[in-house]
Parts: structure tokens; sequence; C-alpha cells
């Protein structure tokens, strides 16, 4: 005991001996952290100079005065990346995207003062109340921020910030980062389920005025379900909007159900719908067993993928794990007879292959995404000596290899080569033969704007020109240095056009629609194996989707 | 399984002639308005026949084709009370035929706690975590427990709704979040001006244990907007150390935690989870540092499968606490075994046993089919031993090495002695009748045999069941001995499982001696409502 505290006390005087002895020789900053809106000085932000050096790194912390200003002495010589942050304000790269206006890093040297001003933008709200067809309050409603991000190549609206109204129907949605937002009010729905009568439960006398079930729509501000109404809001930094309001139109609400398997074949069995608007992410519904069937109640009309999955349960009788799923639409009643048949999943087996063998000892995975809309299913296997074996639900699938430094070259479904990387599972000639490679070229060079000053944060991306399902693989990108510079060095080899966008939004690029006014602007780049090329590129500035 | 439970019964057809209905209104007990949107439901006492209806914009219901038989009614709105909680519901009687009118339900409204947190500065704290915190009874333990919570918003504000009424202290726990931003690592060296300062856990009005807290008694239907809070940053120091102590199977290691307070005084509020002033997991050389504000705390060093392993009271002025070493005990094993005296039920049901130490601490093991059990993981020290038993069996009798342990408690856990547990199959019931008294003819009551004075201790003695005023009852699987027989009025079952309560409330029950095998008769008159809660509020 006595001895681990001595050597703790060493250790301590040891580091501050060493931090005093650079104290003698560092540089410091001086500077300010102001609101980017209004530039009025903000106090007691937390403000940190993070060491961009390789090595070990050094970082600096402290935070502004009631004046808004800090200064930080006795600092390493070296690049610095300063950051400040404070509730109320977007913070770094978590909250948006890097874009040139961002404070590069700075490069400190002995004996020198150097002045920065930190600019933070202020965050915004969005507040309101949500009401029923007679005016009441809707209680516990999720009220969801909605922003465009691109995923695979697509436009895609997601929830960025959500909140709950509260007993008097009121929403508050806050820290909310400037752009365009759709809002959506998904109504629960479930209090009202609680009073929704047994179905064929065997009880007394039915109830003659058993009243249909019905609740309240999701609905898309200014107020219509339907997503081709909705109306954008613009929110300002440091925008407070008031009286977001919205009616919800009352909705009926449908069962679905079907037959069930008896005794035995019914253990570990579970069945669940989820709603397929891709607008309105709606699931959790209730399902209730009965002797000879199932019933989903509750659901809105719309299309849902009704799924049935059994659990293999080794001391009982069912031994393997077994699917079933449909598509079913409810337009204006109930939907009776969806009786699933249970399957096992397809079973695949496949080998990967590299010229390169030492390729094949990295920790490698193959993930298998379902492509199909609504059929959004993915699944994971380990490599293991060099082969896998995976059970999924049979449909359409894209193959991805991840892990290693490789990309996936091609495939061969038993001797034949695929022309893509897709695979139907009902369209197997055999096992699968993944090859994998790491010829991958190099591509760098510098981005600069109209006056031929470099760009910082210039987001450099190189556009594969075959548009195959496996374009989100083959695709690059990559943001500028202070200097300009930027480097892309596992490219793999293919046809591609190359482009530098200010304050694109990530993932943009990959949208043909997005991309289409500005094609003639990228340069054609045609990658070899192992090959290295430079560009000096000027900065396209992008329109903004969110 | 509810719904096969409605399976068993056969239907009876009745005509149309012979059915009745019902309509009335759901009433807000507060200010007697009309309450729209309610969803009622009538349920026959056998659970035979249930029905719904949803109330409309005046707040009445109505149900028809309804079987003649007495109905409980119940009713739910969002925003209130459910009706059997709030008082019990008086019984609909639907005759042949009738048509029933004025079957009025009352329901109460729920209560909204809130206000503002802001800083030494004014400015108002996001992200504070508030609860609504209560003593609630659980199968005889107190226990504290967060009935609701909210973080507070970009003003610093927080609302908590949808409570119901009863006395609350409130807890707020900030974030800290720029402690978190400013970690040293081995890979990046940290330079820091920013004095190590934090917001510690209060509970209103700023106190940092629940027994300095002041409570507010939230009535029906209250909005109680006076909750503010003002957080005052604090220096904060370390309690550094080391524990001895192997890692667990897989690696696992203790977690060591800081709770305010006196280890002594706050062992019942140990477990509940919101008193930490900081949580370490030790590293590769079991070492803990933890950032706790100045106080009195009490060390916890918990073991992942086996609990609170050792605590230690530490008082942090105005430095930091270094060179504590931690040295957890060795935990120990019970063997034990199970005798049957008489004719024991064939097939033997499968039998349990827990250790429950006065940490909360638990341990189980199943009684094998030799009728042995080995309990692992317990630490040393004072243990309640809980062994739920088929009311075909009681325990006749608990011997700790030579010690008598009948009345459940081992003062004492050391290695190697045996726990020897005799059952007998002759156990005593107990039948009767509750009169109405004061109560309707078919009202709803709770029964309750409650062990005397000796075998206070013993959770497992207790027995309860539900029946009607005029109804039969029957409490079986009794253990011989002294008991009290009590009756209540409702539907609550928390309140049944309040032993503290139902010892308060035995001196109004029948005193009953259970001898082995006997059967004994009761006739009880049911304790009101308003009764048991001016007790509960004694206990409070």
């Amino acid at each position: 005991m006595t001895r681990y505290t001595l050597r703790a006390v060493i250790l301590c005087v040891a580091m501050s001996f060493s931090a005093r002895l650079t104290a003698q020789t560092g540089g410091s900053v001086v500077g300010r952290v102001l609101n980017a809106a209004t530039n009025s000085p903000i106090p007691h932000a937390l403000v940190t100079l993070r060491g961009a050096d390789a090595g070990p790194v050094q970082t600096y912390v402290t935070q502004t005065g009631s004046d808004g200003r800090f200064s930080i002495s006795d600092i390493v010589p070296g690049n610095y990346v300063p950051i400040a942050s404070k509730s109320g304000f977007d913070q770094g790269h978590s909250q948006r995207m890097p874009t040139p206006s961002d404070t590069p890093p700075i490069a400190i040297q002995t004996g020198q003062a150097l002045p920065i001003d930190i600019r933070l933008t202020p965050q915004a709200s969005i507040t309101g109340r949500i009401i029923d067809g007679d005016g009441d309050p809707v209680r516990r409603a999720n009220v969801q921020a909605q922003q465009y991000f691109y995923v695979g190549g697509k436009k895609d609206l997601r929830t960025t910030a959500n909140a709950a109204t509260d007993d008097r129907g009121q929403y508050r949605l806050y820290n909310l980062t400037a752009g365009k937002y759709w809002l959506l009010v998904a109504p629960n729905n479930r209090f009202l389920a609680m009073g929704l009568p047994m179905h064929g439960s065997g009880q007394g006398q039915p109830q003659a005025n058993a009243e249909p079930l019905s609740g309240l729509a999701a609905t898309y501000y200014p107020g219509s379900p339907d997503f081709g109404h909705a109306t954008e809001l613009v929110v300002t930094p440091g925008a407070a909007l008031e009286n977001i309001d919205m009616r919800l139109a009352p909705e009926r609400l449908y069962a679905i159900r079907g037959s069930l398997p008896q005794g035995e074949a019914r253990q570990g069995l579970s069945i669940y719908a989820t709603s397929l608007d891709p607008n309105t992410e709606r699931g959790g519904f209730q399902t209730r067993f009965y002797e000879d069937h199932f019933e989903l109640i509750g659901l809105p009309p719309g299309k849902y993928m009704v799924n049935e999955q059994q659990v293999s349960t080794p001391q009982r009788k069912i031994t393997e794990q077994r699917y079933a799923r449909q598509v079913v639409e409810i337009v204006d009643r109930d939907v009776e007879h969806v009786d699933l048949t249970l399957s096992p999943g397809a079973t695949i087996h496949g080998v990967i292959k590299a010229s390169d063998e030492s390729l094949l000892k990295n920790n490698l995975n193959v993930s298998f995404q379902e492509t199909d809309a609504g059929r959004a299913n993915g699944y994971g296997a380990r490599v293991a000596a060099g082969a896998f074996s995976i059970t999924i639900l049979p449909g359409t699938y894209t193959v991805h290899v991840n892990g290693g430094q490789a990309y996936l070259q091609y495939i061969l479904a038993g001797s034949d080569r695929l022309p893509d990387f897709k695979i139907d599972t009902a369209r197997l000639p055999g096992n699968l033969t993944l090859v994998i490679a790491n010829d991958f070229g190099k591509v760098e060079g510098t981005v600069t704007d109209d006056a031929g000053k470099p760009v910082y944060n210039a987001n450099v991306t190189l556009i594969p020109d075959a548009k195959t399902a496996d374009a989100q693989d083959r695709f690059r990108s990559a943001y500028t240095l202070a200097n300009g510079e930027f480097s892309m060095t596992t490219v793999p080899p293919g046809q591609y056009r190359l482009f530098a966008w200010a304050g694109v939004d990530p993932g943009a690029p990959l949208d043909p629609d997005f991309l289409k006014p500005f094609q003639e602007r990228g340069v054609a780049v045609k990658v070899e194996s192992n090959s290295k090329q430079s560009f000096d590129l000027k900065v396209i500035l992008a329109p903004h989707t969110r | 399984m509810r719904l096969l439970f409605f399976l068993l019964y056969i239907t009876p057809v009745f005509s149309q002639s012979t059915l009745g209905s019902i309509e009335g209104k759901v009433v807000n007990s507060l200010t007697g308005e009309p309450v729209k949107k309610a969803v009622v439901n009538l349920r026959s006492r056998t659970g035979q026949n249930t029905y719904n209806a949803v109330s409309d914009s005046y707040g009445k219901y109505h149900i028809d084709n309804v079987t003649p038989e007495k109905y409980i009614p119940e009713a739910n709105a969002e925003g209130y009370s459910q009706s059997r909680l709030a008082e019990a519901p008086k019984l609909l009687t639907v005759n042949t035929g009738q048509a029933l009118s004025g079957a009025d339900i009352t329901i109460a409204p729920l209560s909204v706690i809130t206000g503002k947190i802001s800083d030494e500065d004014g400015e108002p704290m996001q992200g504070v975590r508030v609860s609504a915190v209560q003593f609630l009874n659980f199968n005889g333990s107190r226990q504290l427990q967060a009935l609701n919570s909210s973080q507070t918003d970009d003003r610093g504000i927080y609302r908590l709704f949808d409570l119901q009424p009863g006395r609350y202290y409130l807890q707020a726990a900030p974030q800290n979040q720029a402690l978190r931003n400013v970690a040293n690592s081995p890979a990046v060296r940290v330079h820091s001006t920013v004095p190590e300062e934090g917001y510690a856990s209060v509970f209103l009005p700023g106190v940092p244990l629940i027994s300095q807290a002041s409570p507010h008694e939230l009535k029906p239907g209250e909005e109680w907007t006076g909750a503010d809070f003002k957080f005052r940053k604090q220096p904060l120091y370390h309690i550094r150390g080391h524990i001895v102590a192997d890692p667990l199977p897989g690696g696992v290691r203790p977690n060591v935690q800081a709770e305010s307070g006196d280890c002594q005084q706050t062992s019942a509020l140990l477990n509940s989870g919101i008193f930490n002033s900081g949580i370490a997991v030790p590293g590769a050389q079991n070492v803990f540092d933890l950032r706790v504000v100045s106080g009195s705390y009490c060390l916890a060093v918990r073991e992942a499968a086996r609990g609170l392993a050792l605590r230690m009271n530490v008082t942090v002025k105005d430095a930091n606490v270094d060179g504590i070493t931690l040295t957890p005990p060795q935990p120990t094993s019970i063997k034990g075994n199970i005798t049957i005296e008489g004719t024991p039920p064939s097939p033997l049901p499968a039998m349990g046993i827990n250790l429950r130490s006065d940490e909360s601490n638990q341990a189980h093991a199943q009684v094998t089919s030799d009728l042995t059990f080995q309990i692992d993981n317990i630490f040393p020290g004072k243990h309640t031993i809980v062994m739920p038993v088929t009311p075909a069996l009681f325990i006749k009798s608990m011997l700790y090495g030579s010690t008598d342990v009948t009345n459940g408690v081992i003062p004492d856990v050391q290695p190697g002695v045996t726990l020897s547990i005799v059952l007998a199959s002759d156990p005593g019931q107990i039948t009767g009748t509750v009169q109405p008294g004061s109560l309707e003819s078919g009202a709803q009551v709770m029964i309750a045999a409650i062990p005397g004075d000796a075998l206070a201790n013993r959770n497992d003695l207790y027995r309860v069941t539900r029946s009607w005023t005029e109804g039969p009852f029957t409490l079986a699987g009794l253990a011989p001995g002294a008991y009290k027989v009590v009756a209540l009025e409702g539907q609550n079952f928390e309140d049944i499982q309040n032993h503290e309560l139902l010892q308060l409330l035995a001196g109004k029950g029948a005193a009953v001696t259970i001898q082995a095998g006997s059967h004994e008769q009761v006739t009880l008159l049911p304790i009101s409502i308003s009764d048991v809660r001016q007790a509960k509020e004694r206990i409070q």
C-alpha cells in the first residue's frame, strides 16, 4: 500500500516537472468566443485547443470569462484545432457537417501570442400545441423534426429531434441546428386500444353498440397525413418558432387477422407488424393470440409487413428458426386470412478468395443487405478460415465484405460470374465465391476557389461511373486540409468522376438527381491498379438540402 | 392468460328480452364535471361478462345487451387515476330486462409538478433529471421509488405529469457534461485551467440527503409550480484508492460507488441508485478515482452477481482523499437440507430458497430432488430467509447450526454452517365471510392473515386473498401460530402487501390461533378505505 502511494507521488512530480520545462518555451493564444448570429460575446464557454500533430497529443482547456474572452499560455508549439462549446450552441462536427467557414487548425510558435475568434452558431427551438378534432390536447404524442439526409444515393427524411407532448398537448423541440425541417406528429393511440373488446373471446352477448376503434392520424405540418401536402419550416440560427400548432384528424383503426399453428407447433412464435410507409415509422402494434388465430389491432390504413418469427426451442419440438412475412394493405376494413406458412430461411455457404492471400488473415465480415422496398433486413456473418455460412430470409440482397484493407472485386455463384454485387436467394446456382483485392489506386491533389486561394474543409468526392448496387462501397470522400490538400488512398480501380464541393450534404453527390446539373464540372478519372494520380480542383458551391 | 380464463366458462344464452342496459356519466371527482373520452369497463364479479364503452363529449356512456348480473364498473381516462384506486367502486346490479340509468363513475384527476432550474448566475440549466420520489411498500419492505422523471429543457423547465396524489420528494441530478469532455487518457495530455467544479445531485430544497429533504403533499388535480431549484457550483475533490480483489470470472471487476450519507443510516436507500456522486469501475490495477463535492459519503463496493460486498464511510472536507484500500470479504456458501413431516404432496412442486441481506443483496438456490440446496455468493452478516412454499406445506422450524432461526433471521452467516429446514404437511386453514358493515352487499374486499409479533419477519406467513362482502373466502397453507385476520375495503393491492400497514391494522382484526391441520372459522367486519388511508398517513 505505502509503496503503491509513493510510486504515484513520484509520477506526479515527474509530470509537473516536464510541464514546467516546456512552459518556458511555449506559445500562447488570446481570443474571444462569439455568437455567430449576433456577434455578442459568449460567457463561460469551454475552449479547447486540441493537438493536431502526430505523437502524444497535447490538449489545452480553459473557459471564457463573463466578457467572452479567454487566454491560454505555455502551449507546446505545434498545430492545434480550436474548439469552443456552450450549451445552446452548435458544437463541432457531431451536430453539423464541416464547412469551409470553420476555424482551421492554427500553428502555434514559441513566444507568439496568436489572436483568434471562435464563432458559435446558436441553436433554435420550435414550440406549439397539438389538439384533436374537438380541440382537446393530445398527450404523449411524438413530435418529430425531420430533415433530409442522403442515404445510399437517395434523399431520405430522418428524424433529427423529437419531443413528446405534455398533459396540455404542448411540445418543445430545442437544440436545433439551423436548416429546413418537416414536422411529423405521431400520436400515441395505445390508450384507445385499452377499450377494444376482445375478438371472439367467448364473452357473453356481443355489445350491439360496440364502436369501431378509431385513433388520431399521424400528421405532417401544417395539417395533412400526406407528405405531399407538408410544408417545410425554415429555421434560422437562434430562431424561436412559436405557435406551431397542429390539429389531428380522427382516423379509423383496423385489425389484421390470420390463423395460427396449433399446439406445440406454436412454441416460441412471435408476430408483429411494421409500417411500410417511409414517412411514418410506426410499429409497436398490439398482437393478441387466440385459440386458433392471431389479431394485430389498432392499425391505421396503409401498407404493412406482417412478420412471423419462431425461435428454436432446443428442449422442445422446434429445432430451427423459422420465418414468414407478407405485405398487407389496409384500405377501409379489417384484413382477414393472413395465414402465413413458416419456413426456414435460405442458407448460403461461401468462400472468400484473394490473389494476395495475406488479406484473408484480416478479420473479415460478410454482410447481406436487402434491396426490395420496405424489406430492410440486414445480416452479417463472420468469415472463419476463409469461409462463411449464413441463414437469411428469402429475397434479393447486395453483398458487402467489410474489414481489412480490401474491396469486393467480383462474385462467383457456382461457376457463374455475376454482373454486379446482387444476389437472389431463389436463383443461386451454387455456393458463393467472393473475390477481394487490395490493388487500390491513390487520388490526391488540392482544391482552390476562383481567386486561387486554397479551400479548407472542401468535400472531395469520387463518384463511380457504373451505377451498380455497390456504388456506395466504391464511392470515396475526403475533406481538404487548411492548405487545400486532400488524399484518398484506398480507391478501387475503375472509372470515376472527381468533384470538390463547398458545404455539400454528405452523400448528396451519390444522388443522380443532385449530381445532374454539376456532371460536366467533374473531372473524369480512370483509376488503375496500384496507381497514383494528382489533380488540382476548383471548388463548386453546392446548394444546401437541409 | 386472461383469455384462457374466459374460455373455461360456458356462455349462458339469454334472449334479447331478458337482457338489460346500463347508462351513466363519467365524472371528475374534484370538479364534478363530466369526463369525455373515458374508457368504461364493466366486469362481472366472476369475470365471465365484460363490456366496454367510451364516454361521449357530455361524459355519457351507454351499453346495451347486458347480461343480468352484478358488475364492477371501472373508468380510465388520460390524466385521471384509475377509478378502482381512487375509491372502492359501487357495484352495479342489472336485473332482468332492466334499463339501469344514472350509473355514474367518479374518477380523480392526476397531478402535475413543474419548476425551473437555474445555475449560480441565474442561467437556465438544461438536461437536469428531476425525479418525483416516493416511499413504497413491496412484499413487506419499504423502498424508495422514482415514480416519474423528466429532463429540463433549454429554458431549464421541467414538467412531471400524470402523478398520483401523495407525498413526494423531488431530486434533481445535473449532467455535469463539461466534466466528461475534459478527460485525460494515456494518448492525450490535458492541461486545464478550468477549476474542477461540479454540481451535486440534491433533494428539494437543496440538500444532499433525503432525510433532510422537505416532501410535498400533492393533492388530486394539483399543479404544483413551486418546485424550483437553484444550483451552485462546488469544488470537486477526488476519492482515490484501490481494491484488493481478484477479477471475477470473465474479467468482471467490482464497481465502486460513492453515495451521500452515512453507511449505517442510509442502508435502506443504497440500492435506489439515485445517490450517485460518482461511479468508478476500477482500471487495470483495481484503482478507482471518484469525483465528489465536499460531504459525507458511504463508499460501496459491488460485485456482479453478488451485490454489495463492502461499505466504508469517507468524509471529504476541503481536500482530496487518497490511498484508500478496500478489501472485500470472501463470499461464502450455505449448504442445507429439507425434511418433510407427514405426507408430502405428489409430485413435489419445485422449491427455491432466497437469502436477503439488509443491503438488499439477494442470493437464490433451487432445492434439488434429494431435498438439499446450496446457496452461493453470500457475504458475511445478517440475512433474512425467504422461502415461498406451496399451500399444502408450511415451514415448521429452521435451524442454522444449533441456532433456532424459525423467525427467518440468520444473525451472522458463517462458512461451513448448515441450514436445516423442517416442512410439515398439515397446515391450518381459515374460512369465513365478510359482513357488509357500513358497505353495500357485494362490495370488493381484500382479506389478510397477519402473523403475530414473534414471526412478523416471516414474509412467507402472510396470506392474502380477495372476495366481496357476504362472499366466502379461504386462507390456506397457514403455519401453526397466532394470527390476526383483517378485511380491507377496496382493490388497491399495494395496501395488502404493505406488511407495516397490516401490522398497524391488526388490532382491528379477529384473533385466530392455528394448530397443525386445524380449520378455523371467522366472521369479519371490513375496515373502510378512509380508515386504511388514515393508517397509511400515520406510517408516512
